[in-house]
């Protein structure tokens, strides 16, 4: 898999509703819907709420077990600020996978999952980029 | 106090963090990984219960990162989780910054340092958010 050829390619909006409602999760004080706010810094993990349900992509592409993974890094980069009102197009991609032993016993085996985000005229906006880590099965 | 180098310059507790906490957070992100809210998953994963989902964690630095250097500013925010932290637990949030001051231009480049202990002290994650501030933010003078 390539980021030409992506795990998943979806559309989403960013509708005020949902801004409002990863508000209240987060403590985040929202702003009026009329100043089209820029949305917190990680907003963009409600990307999942496009994908088809139960998307996964570290299980359908890398065999991961769901219960034996954990989220290590995420990180999110704005080359422009996403505010309420907008779609964007994104892309998930798999970068990298690499292995460790695991210092409980078993193999630890890493992936690092990018999405980019892009506009409507295609001008790239924000990137995700998150790592997902699979336990050794002797934990 | 003034925002130099490597100076604490704020804490904000979260929480204590309820289940009904982690159901909002995991609904309104689309992330439903059940080892979040189904005991019955989390035990069978062998946990003894439920853990918190990272990412609101995650978002609760966020907000204290936008509360402090304004939303509009952050241009790159970055975690690493670094233990689990469980239904009831309370989160505080500390910041440093790590200046660096840019004067060709109108905005001051600040880096916080985030980082999430629980009540014991035990640091559940570490994060850093990148930011562009006016040479005039109040962040500037009035910490």
């Amino acid at each position: 898999m390539t980021k030409d050829n992506p795990a998943y390619s979806f559309s989403m909006q960013v509708s005020y509703g949902k801004y409002l409602e990863f508000a209240a999760a987060t403590g985040f004080k929202p702003k009026p819907e009329k100043d089209h706010p820029v949305v917190p810094p990680t907003f963009l993990a409600t990307a999942e709420a496009w994908l088809p349900p139960g998307a996964w992509p570290a299980g359908e592409i890398l065999g991961f077990d769901l219960k034996r993974s954990l989220h290590g890094e995420q990180e999110f980069t704005y080359i422009k600020p996403v505010r309420v009102g907008d779609r964007l197009n994104g892309r998930i991609w798999l970068e990298s996978t690499f292995s460790k032993a695991g210092s409980r016993g078993g193999e630890m085996r890493f992936s690092i999952w990018v999405t980019d985000f892009d506009d409507e005229n295609g001008n790239s906006v924000a990137q995700s980029k998150m790592t997902i880590i699979e336990t050794g099965s002797g934990k | 106090m003034n925002p130099s180098d490597g100076q604490a310059i704020a804490t904000r507790e979260f929480g204590p963090i309820s289940r009904t906490d982690i159901v909002r957070y995991q609904g309104a992100s689309g992330d439903l990984n059940p080892i979040h809210h189904d005991v019955e998953f989390a035990k069978s994963a062998g946990f003894d219960d439920v853990f918190v989902v990272g990412m609101l964690i995650a978002g609760y630095l966020a907000t204290f990162a936008s509360d402090l250097v304004g939303v509009e500013s952050i241009t790159n925010f970055k975690i690493r989780f670094q233990a689990q932290t469980w239904p009831g637990d309370l989160i505080t949030c500390s910041a440093k910054t790590i200046m660096q001051p840019d004067k060709s231009g109108p905005l001051v480049h600040v880096t916080l340092e985030l980082t999430a202990k629980n009540q014991n002290g035990a640091i559940a994650a570490t994060a850093y958010a990148d930011a562009e501030i006016p040479k005039d933010s109040s962040f500037l003078s009035s910490k």
